[in-house]
């Protein structure tokens, strides 16, 4: 059965140019014949690259949302796509904190272009994650089996991500980028950020905005800037008042250093710049410096094509994904959006300890078959539930969350029934707001979703399983269904500056 | 072990479940395992004499008939039975269908349940049945599901959903599936390749 490709948007804001990517996701059926369909993202056709603009500022000096929100339905036109006919996609908006206080009613306004539109926002974290996919990194990672860091290195900030074997082991990201300082043609600072200051401080250069610099201090900061990029790559736990997240942890020597962002395009082609200020600001400079010290200390660099594009290609084509098709869905609950997940570990009576851990280790495979029956245990499980909503801060009365069940065992019908009272027990107890969520790590949604139904019939209910929901405070935006049952989902980490 | 299961018959604890649960067990005209296999027609009708029994026994004008085929692997069935039948029965009263008991099929062929579906006026024939053994499993179990059956039905009339077993779909993943299929089939009244069509065009 063919189905229908999905057209995805990624659009990202940054700190100095914002630009978006529109893709159609190709989906595919892989199950066998008479097995339920089983649907993934099995590739991707660019339909549309927007130049690269930069990012519009009130007076007040935050984005501009209206600014934005044109420069969106501008490019759709010019791409020929109506704005109904996007399915997914996500938005991202990074940079400076000051310049990024509104990012919230950015992302609110950019989605409500389109009720289909799933959005996800992104904390830095999740930005480098998304880097490292765009570019290729990951995959590659995947294919080769290699330890690979992707650097994606923009405006305001650096995202790192550490993959093996394609998956993620890292990341980190630091405010160093191409805008630490504004620069005329005749190095004039027009403006200087907070980065830069410390970087000043450090060079012991005295300088201010409307200070004209020589070329050496130029390079001092560019070289200074690009030594604590390549300390943040290269050195695990490293300490700096640059991070703005966790320091990289680096486990394993990494194989190759992918370069992605504005940085890495420039850096790619130095020989072609045209001017030092090309771009107002340090960008080429800093190019120019990483690049000598790259190249001294003899890492393994590639700057994949497209390199500038990474983030909204990974938003675009790597954020989403499917469902399982067995899957339950009352009517007219989707899309939803921004619903919190919680995710209480539990302790199975008569499942001991080490089968616990083997059950854990043999998962990851829809068809891992766990060696024995987890029998919930009613009150720890309503305990460890009180815990997470405590940690999470979050009253379920007062917002839907979504449920992800612990390993539950092998699902045979008598133990899906008693989660199933236990699941609804807990929904009383914390006189649980509607629709109620739950995602379930086994292929069992839709036998989970009918135990549900015999108990409340007529709740508002999304049951899920085929979908990865792994970390603490993540939130999810669930779409309709692409291909029969099955359900896009986007799995984000909420991280506004505050 | 896929020999074994090909050959192996209901247990004598299969068969102490069918009567506590109080449903039929028929035989078709295949005399023997043996003979089911060799002759393969044998097994896709039972003689009059027993679908008359049926016919004065069990109730018709329903919804759904669910038939038991060991098929080829009585094993698969025993194994899986339970979970689906369970789900079957709480998704279809959930879901307001009504449907006979299940009638259990010794030595049957997916036709047997269009000929008994058909003689007791059930609008789909559900037949659960042990697949053939596969490398992987000898005890894997298919769900045919065939909207308005008899005599006339051929293969592209059954919707089937397979590899029903632990490692597969679960049976009780496949049994809540199955009602959400049935459900669309009594909607659609069509099954089968039709039916396919009705979900891409």
């Amino acid at each position: 059965m063919s189905i229908k490709p999905l057209l995805s948007v990624g659009i990202d804001v940054g700190t100095t140019s914002m630009h978006l990517s529109i893709n159609r996701l190709l989906l595919s059926n892989v199950s066998k014949i008479g097995e339920p369909e089983r649907v993934v993202v099995s590739g991707y056709e660019k339909v549309y690259a927007s130049p690269i603009c930069v990012t519009p500022l009130t007076v007040e000096g935050v984005i501009d949302a209206d600014a934005i929100l044109s420069f969106i339905v501008q490019q759709y036109g010019r791409a020929g796509v109506k704005v109904d006919d996007i399915a997914s996609g996500a938005v991202i908006v990074t940079g400076e904190t000051a310049k990024i206080r509104n990012a919230e009613a950015v992302i609110k306004q950019v989605s409500s272009l389109s009720g289909q539109f799933v959005v996800a926002s992104a904390g830095p974290d999740f930005e480098s994650v998304l880097a490292g996919r765009g570019s290729g990194a990951a995959a590659y990672s995947k294919d080769t089996n290699k330890v690979i860091c992707n650097v994606d290195i923009g405006g305001g900030t650096t995202n790192i991500a550490v993959f093996k074997g394609g998956v993620l082991k890292s990341t980190s990201a630091v405010g160093l980028g191409g805008r630490l300082v504004r620069l005329t043609e005749q190095l004039k600072v027009s403006k200087i950020t907070r980065s830069a200051r410390l970087c000043f401080e450090q060079l012991r250069i005295a300088t201010e905005s409307g200070v004209v610099l020589s070329r050496s201090d130029v390079c001092a900061l560019a070289d200074y800037a690009a030594a604590r990029l390549v300390e943040a790559i290269t050195v695990s736990e490293w300490t700096a008042p640059f991070l703005l997240t966790e320091p990289l942890s680096l486990e394993q020597s990494v194989d190759e250093y992918w370069f992605s962002g504005g940085i890495a395009q420039v850096m790619r082609d130095l020989s072609s710049v045209r001017s030092d200020t090309e771009y107002g600001d340090l960008g080429v400079f800093l190019a120019r410096a990483l690049h000598a010290r790259l190249n001294a200390i003899g890492l393994c660099v590639i700057i994949p094509p497209d390199a500038i594009r990474a983030t909204v290609i990974g938003a675009s084509v790597h954020t989403l994904q499917i469902s399982g098709s067995t899957v339950w869905v009352s009517e007219n609950v989707l899309p939803l959006s921004g619903i919190p997940v919680i995710e209480p570990s539990t302790s199975c009576a008569g499942m001991s300890a080490a089968a616990e851990q083997s059950d854990r280790a043999s998962r990851g495979g829809r068809s891992a078959l766990p060696s024995s029956v987890c029998r919930p245990d009613s009150e720890d499980f309503i305990s460890r539930v009180a815990n997470c909503l405590k940690g999470q801060s979050l009253d379920w009365a007062e917002t839907a969350v979504a449920l992800s069940l612990p390993d539950i065992g092998r699902a045979d019908y008598q133990t899906t029934k008693e989660w199933a009272d236990l699941i609804v027990t807990a929904l009383h107890r914390f006189r649980a707001r509607p629709p109620y969520v739950v995602i379930t790590p086994h292929d069992v949604a839709i036998a989970l979703g009918q135990c549900l139904r015999v108990l409340i019939p007529d709740a508002l209910l999304v049951c899920l399983d085929g979908v990865s929901v792994d970390g603490t405070g993540v939130v999810l935006d669930i779409g309709r269904p692409v291909a029969g049952a099955a359900v896009p989902v986007v799995v984000k980490s909420m991280v506004f500056p505050t | 072990m896929a020999k074994d299961a090909v050959k192996g018959d209901f247990s004598e604890s299969f068969l102490a479940y069918v009567r506590e649960q109080q449903f039929q067990l028929v035989q078709t005209e295949a005399l023997s395992k043996q003979d089911f296999i060799s002759i393969p027609p044998k097994g896709k009708v039972l003689d009059s004499e027993t679908l008359m029994h049926l016919k004065a026994t069990c109730k018709s004008n329903l919804e759904v008939q669910i038939v038991v085929c060991d098929g080829l692997s009585a094993l698969a069935i025993e194994a899986n039975i339970r979970d689906i039948l369970s789900m079957l029965f709480d998704g279809f009263e959930l879901e307001k269908i009504t449907f006979g008991a299940p009638i259990i099929v010794r030595y049957g062929r997916v036709g047997v349940a269009d000929q008994i579906s058909h003689a007791l006026n059930m609008r789909l024939a559900l037949c659960l049945i042990g697949e053939r053994p596969g490398l992987s499993t000898p005890g894997s179990m298919s769900a045919y599901l065939t909207y308005n059956p008899g005599p006339h039905t051929i293969s592209s009339d059954r919707t089937v959903v397979s590899n029903i077993h632990a490692l597969g779909t679960m049976p009780i993943e496949a049994g809540a599936h199955v009602v959400q299929i049935v459900k669309r089939i009594l909607h659609l009244k069509m099954s089968g390749v039709k039916l396919q069509e009705s979900y891409t065009g």
